[in-house]
């Protein structure tokens, strides 16, 4: 998994809970850096997983709001950091199904090695989207988070609803997007 | 945990995460530098590629196009613009039905499709228009490109190759009816002989009744004065003695009608040789097979006789067939010589020579075709040999006899000439027989 995200969390468990938690979620991660992530790097995933496990035990929140929270944080650096991705778009619709094109693309020739999520798009008319994650990683929350961050990004009045899918691990689900009435 | 010690403990982390970035990016930078060599090497080698086979076209003696489906040329080398006598610069872009006659058609792309060929080998003829506006014969192999653009077409100038044909293709026919002359010469030797010692007879036979007329020229004479004289009847007795006039009654109209029938025979063998050789003949003309067979059977007498008969049964139904007829005859004289051969060979092998073999020549239609028949009833082909009997120069004869042209041009002129069949039935110590169908 890209360092980006490493760094990203940890930027966001410094601001939000102050730097001894996250020395200890570094001690729970058992990370291989010592926690001297950079942006540029590839990391194992379950070090992340580790992390936030050990952020729920800190804060008493659930795992999966945690990776929720993270998604939105994520897609708010991405958004800071690359603002022309965004405005190419004028919507979630218009937005989504580009991310294979526009934005994998580019992230494989910054990083030829990276391993990225699979999306799969299908339009039902003009209010609805399917998208379908698949990953070798369970990062389905982080997904959701992303999205809905996307949603509030566009102002788009959208309801979301997720389904997992086999094999039920979070490496798979269903987000179905619907324009409210 | 103070904040202090908080914070040295995160400025390490950065420091370590600053020399791993540093680290990386050298590592991305090496990374560069390889990949840019290889990319270098690898432009240096399809630079290299490009100019070798820019060369092989610039130099190739094929014209080398590139079509688009739509028949639009695209490309082509310099040997093009030799062939057609047309710059370059006016064939990109032009339409290859303007080169092609054949081509000019609503049906344009389909009939460039049915130009690609099944495979590399499959080359295809046509003809081909100059800029000055004359046609001349091309071979070509046109190919799809793999990327669904078009046809690469390789094309080839073979005026050359089939006015070399044509020279050949005469100097074989004139190489057969020198062959025949010989047998011919003694064809006609026979008759010319027996015509000759006929006409000595008739000259002494004239002579022997030359006294015999003067006689009777006296009687004649005398008798017109009312007397004839006891001695001129006498004379006349003697001269018609002398004469012989039972003898001569008998011998001169048989001496006659042999003469007849020997110059008839030198007649049938000259007009069967003319017939054969159907000089200056290049168009497909209607013609009496039967009639051509015949000539060919009788010009070739001299090949077949002293090994085998010669039976004909020639439909006498037969419609007019549309042929070369000088080709056509070389085909079937290639027959019988062959079948007169295996025959021959056959008596040598069986240590037979007293019993002549047999060759049936026969003809009939077959519904919308012509089928003719040679056979005979010597060694046969051998199972192993059959498959190449139509190569050219393969021949199982021994050095002299055969050059191994005969059934490959019997082949030509049946099957590329005429667009009929050949077919072989053979039994090896049994005989063969060959079956040939043309077209009506």
């Amino acid at each position: 998994m890209k360092g980006v995200v490493f760094t990203e969390f940890l930027d966001l468990v410094e601001n939000r809970f102050g730097l001894e938690t996250v020395e200890r979620v570094l001690d729970a991660g058992q990370t291989a850096t010592n926690g001297a992530y950079t942006a540029v790097g590839t990391y194992d995933h379950r070090e992340l997983l580790r992390m936030v496990v050990q952020l729920a035990t800190e804060t008493g929140l659930p795992v999966s709001a945690l990776v929720k929270a993270f998604g939105g944080h994520l897609f708010d650096v991405f958004r800071d950091g690359y603002p022309g991705v965004l405005e190419s778009s004028r919507s979630t619709f218009e937005f989504l199904p580009s991310v294979e094109q526009a934005i994998h693309v580019e992230m494989r020739k910054l990083y030829p090695d990276a391993e990225l999520p699979d999306f799969e798009y299908e339009r039902s008319g003009d209010d609805s989207l399917t998208v379908v994650y698949r990953s070798s990683r369970p990062f389905a929350d982080l997904a959701e988070g992303l999205i809905e961050a996307c949603i509030r990004h566009y102002g788009d009045d959208l309801q979301v609803a997720r389904e997992d899918l086999p094999p039920f691990d979070g490496t798979s689900a269903r987000f179905t997007l619907t324009r409210r009435r | 945990m103070d904040e202090i010690e908080l914070l040295q403990r995160k400025l390490d982390r950065e420091r370590r995460a600053r020399k791993e970035a540093e680290s990386l990016l050298e590592q991305k930078s090496r990374e560069l530098f390889q990949s840019n060599e290889q990319q270098s090497l690898l432009a240096d080698c399809l630079f290299e590629q490009a100019e070798r086979i820019q060369s092989i076209l610039d130099t190739a003696p094929e014209a080398i196009l590139t079509l688009g489906r739509d028949g639009t040329i695209a490309s082509v080398n310099p040997a093009a613009e030799r062939i057609f006598g047309r710059p370059i610069a006016a064939l990109v872009g032009s339409k290859v039905s303007d080169l092609i006659p054949e081509l000019q058609a609503p049906d344009e792309t389909q009939r460039l499709q049915a130009f690609v060929a099944k495979n590399h080998l499959d080359a295809r003829e046509s003809r081909a228009r100059h800029a000055d506006g004359t046609e001349f014969p091309i071979e070509l192999i046109a190919s799809e490109l793999a990327d669904d653009y078009g046809y690469t077409w390789m094309l080839r100038d073979v005026s050359r190759r089939r006015a070399l044909e044509a020279q050949l293709a005469h100097a074989l026919k004139m190489e057969s009816v020198g062959a025949l002359a010989a047998g011919i010469a003694h064809e006609i030797n026979t008759p010319i002989q027996y015509v000759g010692d006929n006409t000595r007879f008739l000259d002494d036979a004239f002579g022997d009744l030359d006294a015999l007329f003067e006689a009777i020229g006296k009687l004649l004479e005398e008798s017109s004065g009312g007397r004839v004289s006891d001695d001129t009847l006498a004379a006349v007795r003697s001269a018609a003695d002398a004469a012989d006039l039972d003898y001569l009654r008998d011998e001169v109209p048989q001496a006659i009608r042999q003469s007849l029938e020997g110059t008839e025979r030198v007649a049938k063998i000259v007009r069967a040789m003319k017939e054969f050789s159907h000089p200056g003949v290049e168009e497909k003309t209607a013609i009496d097979l039967n009639r051509a067979i015949e000539s060919t059977v009788t010009v070739s007498r001299n090949e077949w006789k002293y090994v085998a008969e010669v039976a004909t049964d020639l439909d006498p139904d037969l419609p007019l067939v549309r042929c070369l007829p000088g080709d056509l005859n070389q085909a079937v004289l290639n027959l019988v010589v062959n079948a007169a051969h295996a025959i021959e060979k056959r008596r040598e092998v069986e240590r037979n020579v007293d019993q002549l073999g047999h060759i049936a020549v026969s003809t009939r239609r077959v519904g919308d075709q012509v089928e003719l028949r040679v056979a005979d009833d010597g060694t046969g082909i051998p199972a192993d040999v059959l498959p190449r009997i139509f190569d050219p120069f393969f021949t199982t004869k021994p050095v002299g006899k055969g050059t191994g042209q005969g059934l490959a041009i019997t082949y030509s002129v049946v099957v590329e000439k005429h667009g009929g069949t050949i077919d072989v039935e053979t039994e090896s110590g049994r005989g063969t027989t060959f079956i040939l169908r043309l077209p009506l």
